[in-house]
């Protein structure tokens, strides 16, 4: 059962002109409130772009007097835009000042971002392909200076953020689809796929020309059902939570795979676009799905061993199956929301998001336990 | 010679049209580009406005609300107060459209100029809309008429802003050329505490005549009106009438018009003559001092009336003037006809017709019901269509289509087949949109395509994935002997973890299965499992699933089990006579048929005829093992 949001959020929206593929934190000095500024990639457009946004610089400071002014009530200020062109697939701060981005025609884009202009400081073009045709380099993950991008082409590589040139390979030819793609740790990669199932990679394994073999591969869901989104809980990286292509989100355990995973959770009627845990407070994660639902998932209550049989007692909480689904506490935070949700971003009590509604919501005042 | 020469080209988003000189025909056509463009439809451009698109972001919004709203609803029928509600929606959207359109237009432009121009038309007429068809009923017209004058006609509060600009540099009100208009204006609308609050700033506030003013315009009776209470409104127009006639005002002619049109004195039309640019602003005050009790069915006469006494200039009313006039003559489908050609798209239109057949507004002839549900569904598909044609739109353009019973699907799914599948994600969003409308064909369609286009670049892994999305056997049969034949010598299946995975999903197509179960004997093969790995090859060449020209490869497999290096028999006895019997077929099929079903081509038929023999020999051998160890 899914409740309506308390009154105590507030929710501040803004209309950006593009579908928002991707939202993201920039990141902040101090990790238990947000950031002031935040960072978009839009999908879908003639001319897609990135875009820096301040949500607390008045007007008057973002613009000098040649520029023409942004409409009266505007909550967020566009502070610099970039154009990529192709669509926006996945979006990462490295550093507070470098952003990278993966895009639908394969590259990787490395871009300094500062309020008054974002520039490219170099790109690794064409990473995927299928034969002559670029395809989309879906997802992106970041590590230190280690980057992990992940492709339609099934290839998942890896480069070195200081070095243009490094590029390895990880995984062989049989590889399908990559939709989603984390570090769970320094040398762990966690790979979704197209076809349902989790890949998980040790980066210390040096491959052979083709790639090598993940160390585990772990059947999330069905062959007809991708895995579309991948969260790492943010105290034990072995925790992976994820979303499905038809509306299912799971948790397993990569050191336990061994076990039958936990049965799927069905929430929502639509892919789940991205899934993550609140990084503060990890007993909450967040979903967002096609059907433009925006999940808050409070586990907290779980805590409480009533709930819990002697042998469950010590296991995380997002692991329980089916006393999870029973006990979790679901709220929408959108409840109007007509159109996809597909991105979510956690700093502090204030929660972001980017749909197809061509809007940014800014949720705040959440309530974390 | 010189002639010109135009070539096409389109798609369904726009066209090229290439102008070139062709100087010479013969020996060889030369000529000169002239130049080329592009022809974009107009919605094109204008539904990548941002304030245009958000215009119809948010009008999806309440759209879809009201619909849901109305089905939930008992009989599917919204009371009064909740219509009002959603057409206020509407309105507050256009307006903020209309503004943002202003503040952000980079320059002057025309089309933007034209679109707000249009998009206040469309705010006039929809607030007379509600006033006359969606507000419950009751109360006075006239006063209706009022706040909707209020709300529309800005001449008068555009004067006095200037009015105040220019006092606060010291000039006097009463010295402005607009501060008699303004006043009048004011007068005109029934906003009778604006106009005497304006006549307080005159600098000659304290003569009779203008106090004598002053006190019948707080006296003026709009809530006597609304109360049905016409003996008040008469009582104090009479009041206005003995003043006038007893030259109150005869010392500022200017009152002496405003006590005449509060009398409800025709000769204050010939006062106003200059002053009244169009009937819209007669009307009001017409309706209100000179005929005050007047019913909705009379709002016609009264418009005709205002039109007599302010002809329109060049003789022909516009679109927008012939829809109010419709509106008010209650021609509710007539409105609609002006609207639509006065409108810069399906979208002003598509909504209040829906709008209005919620509110129960009689669109045709009565009776004729299945006319209101053509003619919404008709504006609704046009709008819907406009949305689809746009790169970005067609979530928004599906909905849309979604909500008209008849034609929607059809539409949906012919519009679907034409977006380009050009990227995973685009399409997993429209895979997912097509489980929404339930277009399983189309899902079907889009899956194809992925799978086509990656068969085409030679990605068969990845094909195999998106194949299965498509739930088409034939396709899946097709992508696995692809897959096998590509693979099947490489030993590269060993590597498709999908296989592992398909769990009851192999059960659509039989060559699936196989492969399935191929992979399975290569994972035994790989664990060691020698005798599992063995019965399941055999049971595998002998069910004969296999594509004939992956049997080499089978054959191939079974020559490593026959002869393992610890003289293990892997193979039993049974089994050893099926081969037998198996190849013995093939055998006589390739030699004496000539049959190339197993080889890819003549010359290889002569070495798949020496493995043939290698394998009977292992085969006999096999059995001779066999039988002596039982």
């Amino acid at each position: 059962m899914v409740n309506a949001p308390f009154s105590s959020l507030s929710e501040r929206a803004q209309f950006v002109c593009g579908k928002v593929r991707k939202v993201r934190w920039a990141i902040g000095v101090d990790r238990t409130t947000a950031p002031d500024t935040f960072a978009t990639g839009t999908w879908d457009q003639p001319v897609n772009d990135v875009s820096l946004w301040s949500t607390t610089a008045s007007r008057s400071a973002a613009f000098d007097s040649s520029a023409s002014p942004p409409p009266a009530g505007d909550t967020f200020v566009q502070l610099s835009r970039f154009e990529i062109g192709a669509d926006c697939e996945d979006l990462v701060f490295a550093t507070s000042k470098t952003l990278l981005v993966a895009t639908s025609s394969g590259d990787v884009r490395v871009l300094d971002v500062t309020p008054d202009q974002i520039v490219q400081q170099h790109a690794w073009e064409q990473l995927h392909s299928l034969g002559s045709l670029p395809c989309a380099a879906s997802c992106l993950s970041v590590h230190g200076t280690d980057v992990v991008t992940g492709g339609e082409d099934g290839k998942i590589i890896r480069l070195d953020f200081n070095r243009v040139d490094v590029k390895t390979k990880i995984g062989n030819i049989g590889l399908s689809s990559v939709r989603s793609l984390s570090h769970c740790g320094k040398d762990q990669v966690i790979s979704g796929h197209l076809t349902g199932q989790l890949q998980v990679w040790d980066l210390r394994v040096k491959g052979d020309r083709e790639g090598g073999d993940p160390c585990q591969t772990l059947a999330a869901s069905t062959a007809l059902d991708a895995v579309t989104s991948l969260g790492v809980h943010p105290a034990q990286p072995n925790l992976v939570a994820f979303g499905t292509q038809l509306g299912s989100v799971g948790f397993c355990d990569i050191r336990n795979a061994h076990r039958p995973l936990p049965d799927l959770l069905p929430i929502a009627s639509g892919p789940i676009w991205e899934i993550a845990f609140h990084p503060l407070y990890p007993d909450n994660c967040f979903t967002c799905a096609d059907d433009g639902t925006l999940l808050h998932w409070d586990a907290a209550a779980l805590k409480q061993s009533s709930f819990r049989s002697q042998d469950a007692s010590r296991m995380n909480v997002w692991l329980l199956g089916a006393a999870l689904s029973d006990h979790v506490k679901l709220t929408n935070l959108l409840p109007d929301q007509k159109l996809p949700v597909n991105s979510v971003d956690l700093a502090g009590g204030s929660v972001l998001v980017g749909s197809d509604s061509e809007l940014v919501h800014l949720v705040e005042n959440v309530l974390l336990r | 010679m010189n002639s010109n020469s135009i070539a096409l080209a389109g798609n369904h988003e726009s066209m090229v049209v290439s102008l070139s000189k062709i100087s010479q025909l013969k020996p060889q056509k030369t000529g000169a580009h002239v130049g080329s463009f592009e022809l974009v439809p107009l919605t094109q451009t204008r539904f990548s406005n941002p304030s245009v698109r958000r215009l119809i972001i948010e009008s999806h919004g309440i759209f879809v609300n009201l619909q849901a709203q109305t089905k939930a609803s008992v009989q599917e029928q919204l009371g009064a107060d909740e219509l009002v509600s959603f057409s206020r929606q509407y309105r507050s959207v256009l307006r903020s459209a209309c503004l943002s359109l202003q503040e952000t237009a980079q320059g002057p432009s025309e089309d933007i100029a034209l679109l707000c121009d249009i998009y206040r038309g469309g705010e006039l007429v929809w607030s007379l809309v509600e006033l006359l068809f969606i507000q419950p009923q009751g109360g006075s017209v006239a006063v209706d008429l009022v706040d909707w004058a209020q709300l529309n006609f800005t001449q008068a509060d555009e004067y006095t802003c200037e009015i105040l600009k220019a006092a606060e540099s010291g000039f006097r009100p009463d010295q402005q050329p607009q501060y008699w208009n303004a006043a009048w204006l004011f007068v005109l609308s029934g906003r009778c505490e604006d106009a005497r609050r304006l006549l307080l700033s005159h600098s000659r506030k304290d003569d009779a005549a203008f106090r004598s003013i002053d006190e019948l315009l707080k006296k003026f009776p709009l809530d006597a009106l609304n109360r049905d209470d016409v003996s008040a409104f008469s009582d104090w127009q009479e009041e206005v009438g003995s003043r006038l006639r007893n030259q109150h005002f005869a010392s500022y002619p200017q009152l002496e018009t405003i006590a005449k049109i509060l009398a409800g004195n025709d000769a204050a039309w010939s006062d106003l003559r200059d002053v009244i640019d169009s009937w819209h602003e007669a009307f009001v005050g017409l309706a209100l001092y000179f005929h005050p009790k007047l019913r909705v069915v009379e709002l016609g006469e009264v418009a005709e009336e205002a039109l007599r006494l302010f002809p329109v200039s060049n003789g022909s009313l516009s679109s927008l003037d012939q829809t109010l006039l419709a509106l008010l003559e209650m021609d509710v489908l007539e409105a609609l006809r002006s609207l639509s050609s006065c409108s810069a798209d399906w979208w002003l239109v598509s909504h209040l017709t829906d709008l209005l057949i919620k509110a129960g507004a009689q669109l045709g002839p009565t009776g004729d019901e299945a006319t209101q549900v053509d003619l919404r569904e008709f504006l609704l598909l046009e709008y819907g269509s406009s949305l689809m044609a746009h790169d970005s739109l067609w979530q928004i353009g599906a909905d849309y289509l979604s909500w008209c019973p008849r034609n929607g699907r059809a539409y949906l799914e012919a519009f679907f087949d034409k977006i380009p599948v050009d990227r995973e994600h685009k399409a997993l969003k429209l895979m997912s949109a097509c489980a929404k409308y339930q277009l399983d064909a189309v899902a079907t369609s889009v899956a194809r395509q992925m799978t086509v286009k990656l068969l085409s670049a030679g990605r068969i892994n990845i094909a195999l994935g998106w194949c299965l999305q498509a739930k088409d056997p034939a396709l899946v049969s097709f992508v696995v002997e692809r897959a096998l034949l590509e693979y099947g010598q490489s030993g590269l299946l060993g590597s498709l973890h999908l296989l592992e995975h398909l769990g009851d999903n192999a059960f659509i197509s039989p060559a699936l299965i196989f492969l399935q179960k191929y992979h399975e004997f290569h994972s035994l093969l790989k664990a060691g499992e020698l005798l599992k790995a063995g019965q399941l090859l055999t049971d595998l060449i002998v069910s004969k699933v296999a594509p004939r020209k992956f049997w080499k490869v089978l054959f191939a497999d079974a020559l490593l089990l026959l002869d393992p290096s610890d003289g293990q028999v892997i193979i039993d006895k049974e089994a050893t006579y099926q081969l037998i019997e198996l190849l013995q077929s093939v055998t006589t099929e390739v030699t004496a048929l000539r049959s190339n079903a197993f080889v890819d081509s003549d010359a290889d038929r002569n070495e798949f005829s020496e493995q043939m023999t290698a394998f009977r020999l292992a085969l006999f051998r096999n059995l001779g093992k066999a039988v002596c160890l039982s």
